[in-house]
């Protein structure tokens, strides 16, 4: 996917999801199941950080259409697709799949 | 899952003989899971958007298997594995259905060398973590390994050790080398779930 799709999609992921979704994932974040889910895969708890500079970056980009916000919300949903992924993985992605599926 | 040319290692040498009960009882079990258990549907759906569509009459399949697995992924035959003999409820289909469409999400992918020790280390860490076998519950209540901060860890690394002891010829030691020298990076990489689920 070259760069100028990918970001006409996260423009488009970004007009379509409503501060109120961001709000969703942030009581999502702090809540007891999902604080306790981090300790026990990480070992330590969710900070919550994120959700809620997203929240203030959606706000600010809805009410005064601010650029500089709505460049760093779609800053953090990429960082957020990105850390699904190793940096440095050892193995090598395949181009198509398998052939004899 | 694949240590010789031929077939998975659950599937050769066994004396197993086929049961029509539980061969039945297999494809009920695996009917149920495919309908109404969200982390088989996830991945099922993972591996049609990856170009991998899954035909459950080709590429899954409910067989008699040596007495130790409950599931394999076979590369040579491109079949995800179901031990109709080994597995004994409907919450264990679910996560060994899970684990193995996570290796044949890896198959679908990834370059996959299953001769390669890290490549084999690195995806059971994945699948070991992201098939649900490392739950909470499961662990403290079903295992009685009692254990909190980054526990899941724990039992990731372990049970990818224990799998690959499974289908490799080899000692505990280089397996347990092999998974630890792959482990942060494959524990990070989540891919197809957004994070390690719940």
């Amino acid at each position: 996917m070259d760069t100028e799709t990918q970001n006409t999609d996260d423009t488009e992921k970004c007009t379509q999801l409503r501060c109120l979704d961001y709000m969703a994932e942030y009581r999502h974040c702090i809540s007891a199941f999902h604080q306790f889910h981090q300790y026990y895969i990480h070992g330590k708890f969710a900070t919550c950080k994120e959700p809620k500079e997203r929240i203030k970056n959606c706000i600010k980009w809805k009410t005064f259409r601010s650029e500089e916000a709505k460049k760093r919300l779609l800053n953090s949903l990429t960082q957020e697709q990105k850390n699904m992924h190793t940096p440095d993985p050892i193995w090598t992605y395949r181009s198509s799949p398998p052939s004899d599926w | 899952m694949a240590n010789r040319d031929d077939a998975f290692v659950g599937r050769t040498g066994t004396d197993a003989k086929p049961d029509p009960r539980l061969h039945k009882l297999c494809q009920r079990r695996l009917e149920y899971a495919v309908k109404r258990n969200p982390y088989v549907r996830y991945m099922l759906d993972a591996m049609k958007k990856a170009g991998c569509e899954v035909n459950l009459e080709k590429h899954v399949v409910c067989e008699p298997c040596g007495p130790t697995v409950s599931g394999g992924f076979d590369p040579e035959h491109r079949q995800v594995v179901l031990c109709e003999n080994n597995i004994y409820s409907q919450g264990c289909m679910n996560d060994t259905l899970t684990h193995e469409l996570v290796h044949a999400y890896d198959y679908c992918r990834v370059n996959i060398d299953w001769n390669n020790l890290e490549h084999l280390a690195c995806t059971e860490i994945r699948a070991a973590s992201l098939s649900g076998e490392c739950f909470f519950w499961k662990e403290t209540f079903a295992r009685l390994k009692f254990g909190w901060k980054a526990h899941h860890q724990v039992c990731a690394r372990e049970r990818a050790i224990k799998s690959i002891l499974c289908v490799k010829n080899i000692t505990e030691a280089e397996a347990t080398q092999a998974v630890d020298s792959v482990f942060a990076k494959c524990f990070q990489d989540t891919i197809p779930f957004e994070r390690v689920p719940p």
